[in-house]
């Protein structure tokens, strides 16, 4: 999901270390002993690639997540539901900024990472090519994905590397308070006519699969959890935390009177958790290279924004070089008088 | 209420934030960089949450009482009282960036009247209205320098925009509002308009003669029509 980029083939990370680098082992031990490593502190050239590339495919997630719900903003259902929907979809602006910034402070650039975005290189959370059809979907992204994503990201709250995990601290407050939203609207829907309540049913079909997906493949198919867990980027494995949200979910679906849409589930005792049936790993992969219902118009929506800001962004850029060329040209004259 | 401000002046200044702000925040997740974003968005936030404290107002003063869902989304287009200004497509971002200088400007002096007006529910909304306006104001205003005095291309999108903007201008100022004086907020709003333009190298032009209003709202008849889509298909919802 937000950590997609970890079980991904890495096409650019080395694994040899310049000159004057800390050895792996003096590295590791550090990691070991729970430090935070800063900006300014020596790191092994393929950590700091991993951390940029989970960093920068993070804040495209976040900021990709604004289009599937910003499509309800104009028809929220009533002004309370339009403002709350607003403002989650502004966090989500906000949390992209607050991590372009930290991979910023690896040497990164913005632009850069927005450019791998617009190719195709860079990929971003494989949940947003999924579609928004109905007004439920934007209570079940809050209750379910927006859930799923705290999941994910308060073990990274924890992360080795300070900007990245001090980030995931203020964006996990934000992200429960959408989760609630979420689940607000889900319940309003749930207690209110037949039609609302099938609405929600509906969508809760069409999101609890691609949810689980979020997590990642297995364990055992995952390319990099190995690495980023000795790297203390990762701490917690992708079923682990698959499992660990089915079992807070199944409950609260019942509290609503919905139905998840597995005829395998059920508590199993001896685990002490639930059992759940097989996801479709075929569409998982499909949607991830490319092929889900959105993937292109998802892309095509932010190159667009990006194309019809450029000039905005140049006559900024224009207006202060002029503006400080003018500073400098009068101080000069007061210097030279 | 011997003091209160009237129903038409109230829906007036509803209808033209909720209007905007609906414009607004068509931008949402897609303005050109992600921290125009956020700002546009914040203003969104604000018009609509101004919007919201007025039509609570008239829906609670009406006998009997209503609810501001009622009254965004189940009157009909002509029931809507907004400046035309509110309710135009968001054009590029010059011309959305040059609407919220014009409201704005507009507004403020607006919100500043209103804030000493003896309808001290009014007077609260306006009050608190009148600090976000003037960020608003300010936004805007830093924007339109930066186009006018920017890039040749950015130049030409904001003189485009106010070539598409500016008929619209007349029917704004001439728009009556209880408890202000026309005139004056006339004068305050040239002036402030004014110098944003002189600052960008902008030529200000005069403010024609009000045509005969475009009875028509087509524009308002489209945006409604998406605004109140879904809770019309639901009568009887809660949400
Ligand atoms: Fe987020
Ligand atoms: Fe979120």
């Amino acid at each position: 999901m937000y950590t997609q980029s970890l079980d991904l083939p890495n096409t650019d990370a080395g694994n040899t270390d310049s000159a004057g680098l800390p050895t792996e082992a003096a590295f590791l031990a550090r990691i070991a002993r729970d430090e935070k490593i800063e900006p300014q502190d020596a790191m092994p050239e393929a950590y700091r690639k991993s951390l940029i590339r989970q960093i920068s495919q993070h804040a495209h997630s976040e900021v990709v997540g604004m289009l599937p719900e910003g499509n309800w903003i104009t028809r929220a259902p009533s002004l309370k539901r339009k403002e709350i929907l607003l403002a989650k979809v502004q966090d989500e602006g906000g949390h992209g900024l607050y991590l372009y910034s930290a991979a910023e402070t690896l040497g990164a650039s913005r632009d850069d990472m927005i450019d791998a975005l617009h190719s195709g290189k860079a990929k971003y959370s494989s949940i947003f090519n999924y579609p928004t059809d109905s007004w439920a979907d934007i209570g079940t992204i809050g209750w379910l994905v927006d859930g799923a994503a705290i999941m994910n990201q308060v073990p990274l709250c924890r992360c080795s590397y300070g900007p990245y995990a001090r980030a995931m601290i203020r964006v996990c407050k934000e992200e429960s308070f959408h989760q609630r939203q979420g689940f607000d609207i889900v319940r309003a829907l749930c207690e209110g006519t037949p039609a609302q309540k099938q609405l929600a049913q509906e969508s809760v079909n069409r999101w609890w699969w691609p949810t689980l997906m979020m997590f990642g493949p297995h364990d055992s198919d995952s390319e990099h959890s190995g690495q980023a867990n000795a790297w203390g980027i990762k701490r917690i494995s992708n079923d682990d935390l698959r499992q660990t949200f089915v079992d807070v979910t199944v409950p609260q679906a019942a509290f609503l009177g919905l139905t998840l849409p597995d005829p395998l589930l059920e508590w199993n005792a001896e685990r002490g958790h639930y059992d759940f049936g097989p996801l479709d790993w075929d569409e998982f992969w499909r949607v991830v290279r490319g092929d889900g219902p959105c993937n292109a118009e998802r892309l095509n929506d932010r190159v667009e924004a990006f194309e019809k800001g450029r000039w905005v962004r140049e006559a900024a850029v224009a207006h202060a070089a002029r503006h400080a060329a003018r500073a400098v040209s009068i101080a000069s004259e007061k210097i030279a008088a | 209420m011997p003091n209160a401000l009237p129903e038409k002046t109230l829906l007036t200044l509803a209808d033209t934030c909720l209007l905007w702000g609906h414009r607004l925040s068509e931008w949402c997740g897609h303005g050109p960089a992600l921290e125009e974003d956020i700002a546009l968005t914040n203003t969104a936030l604000d018009v609509i949450g101004q919007a919201r404290a007025l039509l609570q107002l008239v829906a609670a003063r009406r006998t009997p009482a209503t609810t501001e869902d009622a009254l965004a989304y189940f009157r009909d287009s002509h029931e809507f009282r907004n400046v035309t200004l509110a309710e135009l497509p968001n054009g590029d971002y010059a011309q959305t960036i040059l609407r919220s200088l014009l409201l704005a400007a507009w507004f403020v002096p607006v919100w500043e009247a209103l804030e000493k007006h003896a309808d001290r529910q009014v007077a609260a909304i306006a009050a608190n209205a009148a600090k976000e306006a003037r960020m608003q104001l300010r936004h805007a205003h830093d924007w339109v320098v930066r186009f006018g005095d920017g890039t040749p291309e950015s130049r030409q999108r904001i003189e485009a925009a106010i070539g598409a903007l500016w008929p619209s201008c007349a029917e704004l100022l001439d728009t009556e509002i209880d408890g202000t004086a026309r005139d004056a907020r006339r004068a305050a709003w040239s002036n402030v308009v004014a110098a944003a333009f002189d600052e960008a190298t902008l030529t200000f032009p005069v403010v024609g003669a009000l045509h005969e209003p475009n009875s028509a709202h087509a524009d308002r008849f489209a945006l409604l029509a998406e605004m109140q889509s879904l809770a019309r298909q639901h009568p009887d919802a809660v949400w």
